[in-house]
């Protein structure tokens, strides 16, 4: 009993130190985009050679929204002799193929779909099959639900000048806030998420996540990687990594932005969640090691990016450590540290620490002129508890998934632009 | 007493920090979605383009008379037809000018709004200009200070000592004179200096309509510091420090450093030139790429970026520094301190 009482402590001091981490993580990158210097990003250059781009939309039964992305492409500012769109229809049951024909009978040099109803289903699956039929160097993603702006190629296709960038991610921003809380909630997520973490770490040369949509990879370099693992529920994370590993830079376009459709309901975005989770936490399992091993980045590229690795993680350790922390109450041994150290340190931490994420998320509005808005930030603490329920059940996915070797089945998420147009119909 | 402050605790921890974001939750009066301009596509000459649209509608093909009309902008606008061709010296035009045919201004001439010229506009010293839209070609007398931006169709020529405001394009030359300073040029070429003459640029001379392949994507080298003179690299060069390039070499790929990068003279890159710090291209070089740099360029006296026919950019976060005869096909840009020297 001692022992587990000692392994416990142990486990509560652990969970201190890797929540401190996170908590000074959060604080460095929003010091950086208040105060830091700005990195540009490479919008301003205009170069008539921009390489030919391919346009990949992975669709699974998207009739409802698949009209207005496609229209959107036919609008797109680039070469159109070098531009070319290809909506993969993977396995849809409703009217999409009949959707998709109708336009690539229409402008057949610029979209040209790809039906699969046969092999492997999923997303990265399908965008395998895809990469083989593009011929653009450059490949972009969008989701079927998504809405691009004309200029936004140009803005990604532009960050392969660079001759060490491999991937570029852009900013996405959801057009459905005005549905509920929750949509508003998201709303402020990728606020802090995209203005703040991904152009601080753009910013300070760490590590940017490719997110596999509104972002693009260069064609060849992906398939000299072996394309796309099948397997991986995250293979947009495991993209980011594979690249990092082999001396390749994500860069991060915050100028190309782009809308999307965010989850309209809870239960939508608890398997989105969940999912996200299992996929990442795969990620980390398979690409902890080869980082720290890795000679092509520097140490605070690896440190961002071991960080960025377990960001599922902390979850299931808080998690687990609350549980932890109630087993030691009740056995009287909660006394770990005593003094006025330690004391100060809960008092800083309670002050600053676990409002760590809610700063990021404020500085995210305040960059972006958002400013009523971030009275809703107190409401992101019911995200905290749901997100922490729901990425812990997806970090105990990923761990069943690796010791049993069971496959991963991609679900993708549900959409609600259809029912919105239904609602404003009524 | 025990009462109170419980309920008071309980008010200032679950309630207190809510009010607002139920009052935001429900009026929601910040709730659209972030604007995005779903129409916008990046062209240096934007702000010409969209006055002449419109005041091409204002004007609906018809040939004013002298004299002054509104016009609806933002907000009414008074237009003034300009009779004269010439403006005497010491003016000051407090109304949109139209000069239906060609415009010269003599010394010390100040214009508050913008400026349409259907001709050609030769603009006098000293004079101040909010911004000039012109069909033809333009010349700025020295020391002239542009408060917001420059577009001709034809050429642009700008005496010395002039400020060039926030954007100064050209469909066709843009030659910028000694002392000018700028944040953003753009034309087919930008040439500093006063000569029209063609770049004596070495490269220039060996491979004017050669086309370079792209070097293969893995072809990288990652730990060079300097590149011999004279030598040949047919590789692509990402380093993690500074660089350094030796004179009269040739490098057949691109460049990208995280630390400053130094051409030496008569020097060919046929890739893009990418730098974490600052990037001093010497004397009569040729770059067929990009260049551009979180910190300062500097682009040496008779060099070339870019080739006839190509638009390509120049981008300094810091500063850009054009020497004498140098050339640029395409755009420069930065954004703090641009200078011809």
């Amino acid at each position: 009993m001692e022992m587990a009482i000692v392994l416990m402590k142990c486990y509560m001091l652990f969970t201190i130190a890797v929540l401190a981490i996170y908590t000074a993580r959060h604080f460095i990158f929003t010091i950086n985009r208040l105060f830091g210097k700005q990195r540009i990003y490479y919008h301003d250059i205009i170069d008539s050679d921009l390489r030919p781009v391919t346009i990949l939309i992975p669709m699974h039964n998207e009739e409802a929204v698949c009209r207005d992305i496609l229209e959107r492409m036919l609008l797109i500012d680039y070469d159109f002799k070098k531009f070319e769109v290809i909506p993969i229809n993977d396995f849809s049951e409703d009217k999409t193929k009949d959707i998709l024909e109708e336009y690539a009978a229409k402008h057949p040099d610029v979209i040209k779909p790809l039906h699969r109803y046969a092999g492997e289903r999923g997303k990265p699956a399908a965008l395998n099959e895809a990469l083989q039929k593009a011929r653009g160097d450059i490949i972009i993603i969008f989701d079927a639900d998504y809405l691009p702006p004309r200029g936004i190629i140009k803005n990604i296709a532009v960050c392969f000048n660079d001759p060490e960038v491999g991937a570029v991610m852009g900013r996405v921003i959801p057009v459905n806030t005005r549905v509920n809380i929750l949509t508003q909630l998201l709303d402020l997520e990728r606020s802090g998420g995209y203005q703040v973490d991904q152009q601080a770490r753009w910013n300070m040369r760490l590590v940017p996540q490719y997110g596999g949509t509104v972002g693009g990879f260069l064609r060849q370099v992906v398939l000299d990687l072996g394309s796309f693992n099948v397997k991986m529920l995250a293979e947009d994370t495991e993209l980011t990594f594979r690249l990092t590993l082999n001396g390749w830079k994500v860069a991060y376009a915050n100028r190309a932005e782009c809308y999307e459709e965010a989850p309209e309901s809870w239960a939508v975005r608890a398997r989105q969640i969940r999912r996200w989770s299992r996929g990442h936490n795969d990620v980390m399992f398979k690409y902890l090691l080869p980082l720290l091993r890795s000679d092509y980045i520097s140490g605070r590229e690896k440190a961002d990016a071991i960080l960025l690795a377990g960001v599922y993680v902390v979850p299931a350790i808080l998690l687990s450590c609350m549980v932890v922390s109630m087993a030691l109450f009740f056995l009287g041994e909660m006394e770990i540290f005593a003094g006025v150290f330690f004391l100060i340190f809960i008092g800083v931490y309670n002050t600053f620490g676990n409002f760590a994420p809610f700063y990021q998320v404020g500085t995210g509005c305040l960059l972006d002129g958002m400013k009523q808005r971030t009275l809703l930030i107190p409401f992101l603490l019911f995200n905290f508890y749901f997100y922490m329920w729901y990425t812990s059940r997806g970090f105990a996915d990923a761990l069943l998934d690796r010791l049993t070797r069971r496959r991963t089945i991609w679900q993708k998420t549900a959409r609600f632009r259809a029912k919105t147009e239904e609602q404003k119909s009524s | 007493m025990i009462v109170f402050l419980c309920v008071r605790f309980l008010v200032f921890s679950f309630v207190w920090p809510f009010i607002g974001g139920w009052r935001e939750m429900y009026a929601a009066n910040d709730a659209i979605p972030l604007f995005i301009n779903m129409d916008y596509m990046k062209d240096p000459r934007y702000f010409a383009i969209s006055f002449r649209r419109f005041f091409k509608n204002f004007l609906n093909n018809e040939d004013l008379r002298p004299g002054i009309y509104e016009l609806r902008f933002s907000k009414p606008e008074k237009v003034c037809v300009l009779e004269n061709s010439v403006l005497s010296s010491e003016r000051t035009l407090d109304v949109i000018a139209y000069a239906p045919r060609d415009l010269a201004t003599e010394n010390g001439v100040s214009f508050e709004k913008e400026i349409y010229v259907r001709g050609s506009a030769a603009i006098g010293q000293n004079n101040d200009l909010r911004a000039l839209v012109c069909d033809g070609d333009v010349s700025l007398a020295k020391n002239t200070v542009l408060r917001r931006w420059l577009d001709a169709e034809g050429n642009i020529s700008a005496g010395e000592g002039c400020n060039l405001g926030v954007s100064l394009t050209s469909g066709k030359e843009c030659l910028v004179a000694a002392g000018c300073v700028f944040r953003r040029l753009y034309g087919a070429p930008v040439k500093a200096g006063t000569s029209r003459k063609k770049s004596f640029a070495l490269a220039a001379r060996d491979d004017e309509e050669r086309v370079f392949p792209p070097p293969p994507l893995g072809a990288k080298e990652r730990q060079l510091e300097e590149i011999w003179p004279y030598s040949d690299t047919r590789f692509s060069v990402i380093t993690p420090n500074r660089l350094w390039v030796g004179a009269n070499s040739r490098i057949l790929g691109h460049i990208k450093t995280y630390g400053n990068l130094n051409v030496d003279d008569n020097v060919l890159i046929t890739g893009n030139v990418f730098a974490e710090g600052d990037i001093v291209i010497g004397q009569f070089c040729k770059i067929l790429g990009d260049i551009f740099a979180q910190g300062s360029v500097s682009i040496g006296e008779g060099s070339q970026v870019g080739r006839p026919g190509k638009i390509k950019s120049v981008v300094g976060n810091q500063t850009v520094f054009l020497s004498s005869g140098a050339a640029v096909y395409g755009y420069v840009t930065t954004e703090g301190d641009g200078r011809v020297l």
